[in-house]
C-alpha cells in the first residue's frame, strides 16, 4: 500500500542551558525510523517526556530536524522552509489535532471562522469557503452545522470541541494526520465516540494517522500498528495485535501490567509497577536506556545499546533478552 | 457508633452568571469507620465541590443551602469557620487537593511545607515538626534527606508523594483524595496507587476517593458512589456495582465506554453530554442520554431505589 | 469578540468603582466637550499669561458666592454695559444704575469706551454720578479728539482699543467729591486725601460720627454727550465697577478668572493624559508583540533598548529638554513617550511569550498561516483587552506627571493647566496668605481626575484578569 509519510533515523536535539555557562544536549529524538501507509493508524505509546509528541511535530515539520529525513510522498521535506511547506502546498496536506479541546481553540473566534481559517489562508474563494465549513462539520457530526457555526469554542462540551478541531484539521483535505492524545482531556464517556469518527473519516478519507498516546489501551481500538516509545527512541513496535498478544520488550510488558481494568478484586492485590522513575532525558543512561528500570537487565545490557531486530514478523524489538523472554525462559513481570 | 462522617440532605449551589448551578443537590451518605469510598462522576457531576464542602474549603460564590455533615457525631457545618480550622482541619479531616503536586511554593523547601502545619497549627516545636515531616517523607516512600530539596527538583510522582505526606502530617482519621493521580503517567499512578493503599492499611485511614476512572476506583474503593448532574446516581459495594450488573444505565455506560486491554468487547460512549447544572433537565437528569429512557423518566424525577443489600440507584426502572 | 465584550461590560458595571469610574469619565468629558465648544478656547489661551487683558478683574480675589456663608458681604464685581449708544437729538446723554449692596466698597471703578463715531463738532462725554442720598458728581470728562486732517464725518475713534478712564485715581473726580462733601456734609477733606483712600469710598459712602460708612442704594451713572452740532454713536459703554469677589471661583494675583482657567483645564488634562497614554501603549505594546513573537535578535535588541531606557532618569532627561528646547507641551509629551514604553513592552512581550505556547497557535502554524496573520488574528485579540485597560490606568499617571512638572516649573505656560495654576498659586504664597480657593480646586480636580481613570482601571481589573473574578468550580 502507499505510503504517506516516513521518518528515517529523525535526530532532534535541544541546546539546554545548565548552570552558568554550561549547556547540555535534550536528545527528545535518538533516531526514529517510523513509516505511515494510506488508511492506516499507527499509534506511538509512551510515558510523558518519551519524546512522543516531538515525534509528531517533527513529522509535521513543526519542529526543525536536527539529523535525519522527514519525506511525505516520496519529497524529502526534513530542510524546507517554512514559507517553502506553504507554498509547495505541505501545510495543506499534513495536519495535526491537539490535545486540549480547551486551549486548541481560539476563544475569540466562532466555530464556522475556525474551520474556515486554513481555506481562508490558502486562498479558497468565500462559496467553497462555506460549503467545505458545513461539509467538515458534517463530517464530524457537528449536525445541523448551521447550529453550530455562529457560536464560541466555550459554548461546547469538550467532545464538541475536539470535533471541531478535526474538522478544522479535515477542511484542507489532508493526506496525514497527527493526533496528540486526542481523547486524554475528554470525559471517559465521550472518548469512544471520538476515536470512533477518528477511524471512520480516516477511512472515508484514506489518510495515514500517527495517534499519540499514553494510554495503551485506546490504542488497541484505532491502530494498526504500535510503537512503544523510551527516552526518544523505539523500545518495540509491530501489528498492534501481535505487541498486546506477545510484548516482548520488559518495558512494554510491565506498561501493559500497569494498566488498571475495574475489577472489584484489584483492591486485595497491589498493582504490577516499574520501579522507580523514567531517567532524565539530559542524562540518559548508558547502553540500554531501560537497563535502570528493568527487572531483567544484566551487564551487556549496561554497555551494549541494543537494535531494534525484527523477532516475528513485523514485531521489532530492541532487547538484548528479547529470545530468552519469548521462550519464557526469563520472566519479566 | 461506626460512622467517621455523615452526610445528609446537603446541598451547595454556585451562584454565577449563567444563574444558580446547583453542583451537589440533595446528596445523603455515610464512610464508615475504616471504610474507602470511591466518588465517581465525569467533570460537573458535583463530586470536587463534595469534597471541599467537607473540609469548609467552598469559593466564594459558592453556598450550601441546606444539609448537616456530622463527623465523630458533631456537626461541622454549623461550626465557625476558625472552630473548625482548629479542631478539624488537618488533624480529623484533610484533604489532596487535584493537582496539589503543582501548587507547591517553589522557593520553601518541601520538608518545611509539610511542617508548616505542625508549627502554626499543632503548636510543635521546630525541631519536633522537622523530625515528624522527615518521619512523613520516609512513610510515603522518600529518602528522609528529601526534607531539603525544592519541590523544582523532584518528579512529579515525588510531589505528589509530598503531597500527601503533607495531608497526613497531622495524623487525620479521615483522608479525601481529588484525583490524586490524573496528571501522572500510568506507570507512576500505579505506584502511587499502591502508596495509598498500604497508607490507609498502617493508618486505618477512612478515606474519600474523587476520581473520574472506574478502573482506578476499584483499586482501591470497598463501596462506590457514582454522582452525575449533582446527584448520585448508584451507591453500593464494589463487588455489587462492578462485579455483578450495575444498576443505573448512566454507571452501566461508563463501565462500558473503557477502552480494555483483555477481551473483545469495544468500547462504547454515550451521547449527548452533562447537563447544564443551571437548568437540569426535568425528571431524571440522565434521561436525555439514557439508552432505556421512558416516559415517566421524562416528567418524573425518580428517588433512590433500593435494589440489594446496601445498593441502591436512582432510576425509575428499579421502582413502580 | 462582541460576545465578550458585552460580557466584559457586565462584569465592569457590576463593581462599584466601574460604575462611579464611568460617571466621573462622561462628567469630565461632558465639561471638556463644553470649554471646547462654548469657551473662545483660542482667545483665551492666548491672552492668559497678558496682565493687561485680565486688569478689569479683581486681584486675588474669592469666588462671589462666599459672601452666602460670611457676615461681611463682600463687593462682587459688576460690569455696568451699555452697547449700540446713540446720543443724538434730544437724547444726549444715557442712564445705567447700580444697586449698591455690600459692607465693604469698589476697589476701583473705570469708565470704557469702545468705537466711538460722531459727525459734526467732536463731543465731549460727561461721566456724572447721581448717589441714592439724591447728591450728584461729576465723575469722568472725555474730550474726544478732533477730525484729522483728510478725514471725513462719520469719524470713528477708539476704534483699536477701547479708551479707559480709570476713575478711581482721577485726581479730577477726587477734587469734585472734596467739594460735594465740603458743600453738602460740611465736611473739609482734600482731594489728596481722598486720593489715598479712595475716590469710591467717597464716592458710596457718607459720613457717619466722624467715619465713612457705606451708603447702600441705587447710584445712577449718566453719560452724557456735549456737542454744539452733530450725532455721536457708541458700540459698547462698559463703567467696571471693581469689587473684591469675582465669579464662581475667583481670581488670582494678575486678576485671572480661574474659573476660566480651571474649566481650560479639563480639556488639556484629558488630551495630555489620554494622548500621551495612547501613544505610550501604542509603541510599548506593538514593540513588545513583535519583541516577543518574533524572538531571535529583534527581541534581543528591543529588550536591551527597553532594559537601558527604563534605567534612565525621567526627571533630569525633562529638565535637560526643557532647558534646550523650552517648556512646550509636545516635548514634554515627547518625553513622556520617549521613557514611558518599556514597562509595558516588557509585559507585553511575556504574555506574548505564553500565547504563543498555546495550542491554537501552534494549530494556527500547522495549517499555514503566516507570522503576519497569526499575530493580527490570533494573538492580538487576546492582549487587546489588556491594552485598553492599560490605556486607562496609564492615563492619570500621565496626568499627574504632568501636574507635577508644572509644579516645578517645568510645564508649557503657554497653557493654562491645574498644575500651573497650583504652582503660581504657591510661588505667589497663596498658602500663607489663605487664599484657598486658588489651591483648592485645582488639586482637588487634579485627584478626582486621576481617581476617575484609576477607579476605571479597578472596574476593569476583574475583567482583563479573569483570576480576580470569583471562580467557579462544580
Amino acid at each position: 500500500m502507499e505510503e504517506v509519510i516516513r521518518l528515517e533515523n529523525v535526530k532532534k536535539y535541544y541546546e539546554v542551558r545548565s548552570g552558568l555557562l554550561g549547556s547540555k544536549i535534550l536528545k527528545a529524538l535518538d533516531g526514529v525510523t517510523l513509516s505511515i501507509r494510506k488508511r492506516e493508524t499507527v499509534a506511538v505509546v509512551g510515558e510523558s517526556g518519551c519524546g512522543k509528541s516531538t515525534l509528531g511535530r517533527v513529522s509535521l515539520r513543526l519542529l526543525d530536524v536536527t539529523a535525519g529525513k522527514v519525506v511525505f510522498k516520496d519529497q524529502d521535506i526534513s530542510r524546507m522552509k517554512e514559507e517553502e511547506l506553504r507554498a509547495k502546498g505541505f501545510r495543506k496536506k499534513m495536519q495535526i489535532i491537539f490535545q486540549d479541546p480547551y486551549s486548541s481553540l481560539n476563544p475569540f473566534m466562532r466555530i464556522g471562522d475556525i474551520v474556515a481559517e486554513p481555506l481562508e489562508i490558502h486562498g479558497y474563494r468565500k462559496e467553497e469557503i462555506r460549503e467545505a465549513v458545513y461539509r467538515a462539520l458534517e463530517d464530524v457530526k457537528l449536525v445541523p452545522p448551521e447550529e453550530f457555526v455562529n457560536r464560541y469554542p466555550h459554548e461546547l462540551s469538550g467532545g464538541q470541541r475536539q470535533r471541531v478541531n478535526i474538522a478544522r484539521a479535515l477542511v484542507l483535505g489532508p493526506e496525514y494526520i497527527v493526533a496528540d492524545e486526542p481523547v486524554s482531556m475528554i470525559d471517559a464517556s465521550s472518548r469512544a465516540e471520538i476515536l470512533l469518527l477518528l477511524k471512520s473519516i480516516r477511512d472515508s478519507r484514506e489518510m495515514g494517522v500517527l495517534y499519540i498516546t499514553h494510554d495503551i489501551a485506546t490504542a488497541r481500538y484505532v491502530s494498526e500498528r504500535i510503537a512503544v516509545m523510551y527516552l526518544g527512541e523505539i523500545a518495540e513496535t509491530g501489528l498492534t495485535a501481535s505487541v498486546l498478544k506477545t510484548p516482548i520488550h520488559p518495558y512494554t510488558i510491565l506498561l501493559l501490567n500497569s494498566v488498571p481494568e475495574p475489577d472489584p478484586a484489584n483492591r486485595r492485590k497491589k498493582r504490577p509497577v516499574i520501579r522507580g522513575e523514567p531517567p532524565s532525558p539530559l542524562n540518559p543512561p548508558s547502553g540500554c536506556k531501560f537497563h535502570t528500570r528493568c527487572p531483567v537487565a544484566t551487564e551487556r545490557c549496561r554497555i551494549e545499546k541494543p537494535a531494534l531486530i525484527e523477532y516475528l514478523p513485523g514485531h521489532f524489538v530492541a532487547c538484548h533478552r528479547a529470545l530468552e523472554i519469548m521462550s519464557g525462559a526469563v520472566s519479566v513481570t | 457508633m461506626n460512622e467517621a462522617l455523615t452526610v445528609e440532605g446537603l446541598k451547595v449551589y454556585y451562584r454565577t452568571e449563567k444563574g444558580t448551578v446547583r453542583a451537589v443537590d440533595d446528596v445523603s451518605f455515610s464512610l464508615a469507620r475504616g471504610e474507602s469510598l470511591a466518588v465517581v462522576g465525569e467533570s460537573g457531576s458535583g463530586k470536587s465541590t463534595l469534597g471541599l464542602t467537607l473540609i469548609r474549603a467552598l469559593p466564594a460564590n459558592a453556598s450550601i443551602v441546606s444539609g448537616r455533615v456530622y463527623i465523630n457525631g458533631e456537626e461541622i457545618l454549623s461550626l465557625s469557620l476558625s472552630d473548625f480550622r482548629r479542631r478539624y482541619s488537618w488533624r480529623v479531616i484533610s484533604m489532596v487537593f487535584q493537582g496539589a503536586m503543582n501548587s507547591l511554593n517553589p522557593v520553601l523547601k518541601v520538608g518545611d511545607q509539610i511542617a508548616e502545619p505542625l508549627i502554626y497549627n499543632g503548636g510543635a516545636s521546630r525541631g519536633e515538626a522537622q523530625r515528624r515531616a522527615m518521619d512523613m517523607i520516609e512513610l510515603v516512600g522518600l529518602p528522609r534527606e528529601f526534607y531539603y530539596r525544592y519541590p523544582h527538583e523532584l518528579s512529579g510522582g515525588m510531589r505528589q508523594r509530598i503531597v500527601i505526606a503533607m495531608s497526613l502530617v497531622m495524623n487525620p482519621r479521615i483522608l479525601i483524595l481529588d484525583e490524586p493521580t490524573s496528571a501522572l503517567d500510568v506507570t507512576i499512578q500505579a505506584q502511587i496507587i499502591n502508596l495509598v493503599k498500604d497508607l490507609i492499611e498502617k493508618l486505618s485511614l477512612s478515606v474519600m476517593f474523587i476520581t473520574h476512572d472506574l478502573a482506578l476506583a476499584s483499586d482501591i474503593a470497598d463501596r462506590i458512589m457514582v454522582m452525575y448532574g449533582g446527584q448520585i446516581v448508584e451507591l453500593g459495594s464494589a463487588e455489587r456495582v462492578l462485579g455483578e450488573a450495575p444498576k443505573h444505565p448512566y454507571t452501566e455506560k461508563l463501565l462500558a465506554s473503557i477502552p480494555r486491554l483483555r477481551g473483545e468487547t469495544i468500547p462504547e460512549f454515550i451521547p449527548g453530554r452533562p447537563p447544564d447544572l443551571a437548568s437540569p433537565p426535568p425528571g431524571c437528569r440522565f434521561h436525555p442520554r439514557c439508552p432505556y429512557v421512558f416516559d415517566k423518566c421524562r416528567s418524573e424525577e425518580p428517588p433512590l431505589f433500593k435494589v440489594g443489600e446496601g445498593h441502591v440507584a436512582r432510576c425509575w426502572l428499579h421502582g413502580e | 469578540m462582541s460576545i465578550k465584550l458585552e460580557g466584559g461590560f457586565k462584569i465592569f458595571w457590576s463593581t462599584w468603582t466601574g460604575r462611579v469610574g464611568l460617571a466621573l469619565l462622561i462628567i469630565l468629558t461632558g465639561v471638556s466637550l463644553y470649554t471646547v465648544t462654548a469657551l473662545p478656547v483660542a482667545e483665551i489661551s492666548s491672552q492668559w499669561n497678558n496682565p493687561q487683558y485680565w486688569v478689569d478683574y479683581p486681584k486675588s480675589g474669592p469666588p462671589a458666592w462666599v459672601n452666602l456663608f460670611s457676615e461681611k458681604k463682600l463687593l462682587e464685581t459688576t460690569t455696568l454695559i451699555a452697547s449700540s449708544v446713540q446720543l443724538s437729538g434730544n437724547t444726549k446723554s444715557i442712564d445705567l444704575l447700580y444697586d449698591y449692596r455690600a459692607d465693604t466698597y469698589p476697589s476701583y471703578l473705570t469708565l470704557a469706551v469702545e468705537k466711538l463715531r460722531y459727525t459734526g463738532t467732536p463731543p465731549v462725554l460727561v461721566l456724572t454720578i447721581v448717589r441714592p442720598d439724591g447728591y450728584s458728581v461729576e465723575a469722568a470728562r472725555l474730550t474726544v479728539p478732533p477730525p484729522r486732517p483728510g478725514e471725513s464725518p462719520p469719524i470713528l475713534r477708539f476704534e483699536q482699543a477701547p479708551e479707559r478712564i480709570l476713575i478711581s485715581s482721577s485726581d479730577e473726580f477726587a477734587r469734585n467729591l472734596a467739594q460735594l462733601y465740603g458743600d453738602r456734609f460740611d465736611m473739609l477733606v482734600s482731594p489728596n486725601r481722598i486720593l489715598q483712600e479712595g475716590p469710591q469710598r467717597y464716592l458710596m459712602g457718607t459720613p457717619r460720627e466722624d467715619s465713612i460708612t457705606p451708603l447702600n442704594g441705587v447710584y445712577r451713572f449718566t453719560l452724557t454727550a456735549i456737542q454744539s452740532t452733530g450725532e455721536t454713536s457708541i458700540e459698547r459703554v462698559r463703567i467696571l465697577i471693581g469689587g473684591e469677589a469675582y465669579g464662581v471661583m475667583g481670581t488670582d494675583v494678575i486678576g485671572r478668572d480661574l474659573a476660566t482657567g480651571l474649566l481650560l483645564g479639563f480639556p488639556i488634562s484629558l488630551f495630555i493624559g489620554v494622548i500621551t497614554s495612547v501613544i505610550v501603549t501604542g509603541i510599548g505594546a506593538t514593540l513588545g508583540l513583535v519583541s516577543g513573537y518574533m524572538g531571535g535578535r529583534i527581541d534581543n535588541i528591543i529588550q536591551r533598548l527597553a532594559d537601558f531606557v527604563n534605567n534612565i532618569p525621567l526627571l533630569p532627561i525633562l529638565i535637560f529638554l526643557v532647558f534646550s528646547f523650552g517648556a512646550k507641551l509636545w516635548i514634554i509629551i515627547f518625553a513622556f513617550v520617549a521613557f514611558g514604553w518599556p514597562g509595558l513592552t516588557i509585559v507585553t512581550r511575556s504574555i506574548v511569550l505564553q500565547l504563543r505556547e498555546t495550542q491554537f497557535i501552534e494549530s494556527a502554524r500547522a495549517v499555514g498561516a503566516s507570522r503576519l496573520r497569526i499575530l493580527a488574528r490570533h494573538i492580538f485579540p487576546h492582549i487587546a483587552p489588556f491594552i485598553i485597560a492599560q490605556i486607562i490606568f496609564f492615563t492619570p499617571s500621565f496626568i499627574l506627571l504632568e501636574a507635577a512638572l508644572s509644579f516645578l516649573g517645568l510645564g508649557d505656560p503657554s497653557l493654562p493647566t491645574w498644575g500651573q495654576i497650583l504652582e503660581l498659586g504657591f510661588r505667589s504664597a497663596a498658602v500663607y496668605l489663605g487664599y484657598w480657593w486658588w489651591i483648592l480646586p485645582p488639586g482637588i480636580l487634579i485627584i478626582i481626575t486621576s481617581l476617575t481613570f484609576v477607579m476605571i482601571s479597578l472596574g476593569l481589573e476583574p475583567v482583563v484578569n479573569p483570576r480576580v473574578r470569583g471562580r467557579t468550580r462544580a
